[in-house]
């Protein structure tokens, strides 16, 4: 019998591929909190009248904000979902090793964040087409102008997020695969340091913690914050599961 | 070459070693069958072998490499079992197709061949299987991908006796037709004896023997007649199993180390001599300490 030779780059190809077929239910779950988020941007409106001489103004406000924050959302618990015993065995049921599973669930969740953001951003179309639909006639529906300008903007913002809270979900999930205890040490952690970081004179610590990532006006430094810190609870994470064992 | 070399290998889980100092050395091509009682420790070393598990200590190499993370061993190796965990948005035919794209010996038509023979629908998903079925699909992954060293844990598990049969012809057909290392574990022996060239037997996580068939088929005698004429034939030998029956008849398995002439004596002293099936053999190999079932059952009208 002739033995084979396989690439490492060739075994990640397919196992990406074989990804994108089978988790299923990972787009499936995406739709759903997506047009959850969407329904909530429908409801959480602010509104604002105003009576002038002859005619009244009304004014309500939609902000799609709700399907970004789910989405955010959505990554860190895909990310977590990925790392549990069923998924790991799908990966072993043909050839791979621990690297090559780690990576292509890595690409995979890039690939989807990007799938992600890209229908996080557009939803701001059906907000709006829906907000028309349902309006009274003679209502106007007008997108704040930088929308239109910076779809792009969105979709990559939301595409840094979305990566970096996958690679938190990541290594959160691989530590539970690890040991059991993180499941109740890592709450316990995370949750004590927000309360620990907001202590000192009103969150500044907190502040300046979120401002690094999200005051950042430069997006190319956006991303390249976002995408550095993920890849450093990715290399984690790959460090971590290379003693993982398979069907223990 | 040596498929699988192992020395020393030991598994230890929180308390109890699975494996306890295994040395086995397994040559290529040939199709290797894994006995034992259960918990003997046969998944563990398979597991281990085909990378899934790691070793706590000693050496495994597959292929004169280390399995545990390695591509090579992953991709020249498949691991066969009832628990096999495909994803379950998958229909049977995807998951063929899959296999077909991940192992480059794949069999394709001859995996649709006997898809098509075993009744099974392609848009059937794997989860929603009896248990026989899966393990007829899963023997089919195993069977055409035709990895230099296929393991099968178990494989007959739930299937029927029909099944059973068409397994160990298929794969006995493919592996004439295209050697290679197979290691099967099973505990229907007497089914597939004519399979296997040689037996593994593990006892408690300790390899107790590991020999040809042909050997194993003549490894141990029976011994049946007065226990004043069998005893002297005892002396210095391994009872392997010792019956008392009636008032002075004695059953005793004997490993067999006797000459031509003193078989030939014995008849002559009225014993009459059987032969050990494999089967047996296995079984009174890895006999428990303690007087067996009667044993329990004795203690309990006692009180």
């Amino acid at each position: 019998m002739s033995f084979v030779q396989m690439k490492a780059s060739e075994v990640i190809g397919k196992q990406l591929v074989y990804k994108c077929k089978s988790y299923a239910g990972v787009f499936t779950s995406l739709v759903v909190i997506q047009l959850l988020g969407a329904l909530f941007s429908l409801l959480a409106t602010s509104g604002s009248m105003r009576s002038t001489l002859g005619y009244d103004v009304r004014v309500q406000t939609y902000t799609v904000d709700m399907v970004i924050v789910f989405t955010i959302f959505w990554g860190f618990i895909t990310a977590l979902l990925l790392t549990t015993r069923a998924y790991r065995e799908d990966d072993f049921a043909f050839v791979t090793n621990r690297n090559s599973s780690n990576i292509s669930t890595i690409a995979f969740l890039t690939l989807v964040g990007l799938i992600s953001s890209v229908t996080a951003a557009l939803s701001f179309y059906l907000v709006r087409v829906v907000v028309f639909l349902i309006g009274a006639e003679g209502d106007a529906v007008i997108s704040s102008a930088s929308v239109d300008a910076s779809l792009l903007l969105i979709i990559f913002y939301t595409f840094g997020s979305v990566i970096l809270f996958s690679s938190m979900g990541y290594v959160a999930g691989v530590m539970v695969q690890w040991s059991k205890l993180f499941i109740f040490i890592l709450p316990a952690v995370v949750i004590g340091g927000l309360i620990l970081l907001y202590q000192p004179s009103d969150g500044a610590v907190m502040n300046a913690f979120f401002s690094f990532y999200y005051r950042e006006a430069n997006l190319l430094f956006y991303l390249l914050k976002t995408t550095a810190t993920a890849a450093i609870f990715y290399s984690v994470a790959v460090l971590l599961s290379n003693r993982l064992e398979v069907k223990g | 070459m040596k498929a699988i070399h192992c020395k020393e290998l030991t598994k230890q889980y929180r308390r109890k070693a699975a494996l306890d100092g295994v040395d086995l050395s397994i040559d290529d091509n040939k199709i290797i069958g894994l006995i034992g009682r259960n918990g003997a420790g046969k998944t563990t070393l398979l597991k281990i072998i085909s990378g899934m598990l790691r070793e706590s200590s000693g050496h495994v190499e597959v292929f004169s490499k280390r399995p545990f993370n390695n591509l090579f061993v992953s991709a020249n190796s498949i691991y066969i079992d009832d628990q096999m965990n495909f994803p379950p948005s998958l229909t049977l035919k995807e998951l063929l197709k899959e296999g077909r794209r991940f192992y480059k010996n794949w069999d394709h038509d001859l995996a649709l061949r006997l898809f098509e023979h075993f009744g099974f629908h392609e848009k059937e998903s794997h989860k929603n299987l009896s248990k026989g079925k899966e393990s007829t699909f899963n023997m089919i992954v195993g069977l055409c991908s035709r990895c230099p060293l296929t393991i099968f844990d178990e494989p007959t598990t739930g299937m029927d006796a029909a099944v059973r049969k068409d397994f160990h012809r298929a794969l006995l057909k493919d592996y004439i037709a295209h050697p290679r290392t197979i290691l099967l574990s099973t505990h229907y022996m007497n089914e597939m004896e004519d399979l296997f060239e040689e037996v593994v037997l593990l006892d408690h996580g300790k390899l107790r023997l590991h020999t040809t068939m042909d050997d194993l088929r003549e490894y141990a005698i029976g011994l049946s007649g007065k226990v004043s004429s069998v005893q002297p034939w005892l002396e210095g030998r391994d009872v392997l199993d010792q019956q008392e029956s009636g008032l002075d008849d004695v059953q005793v398995a004997v490993k067999h180390d006797y000459t031509d002439g003193e078989i030939q004596r014995m008849r002559l002293d009225g014993i009459s001599v059987t032969s050990i099936q494999p089967t047996d053999a296995c079984m009174f190999l890895t006999k428990q300490e303690g007087g067996g079932l009667d044993h329990v059952f004795r203690s309990n009208e006692s009180e």
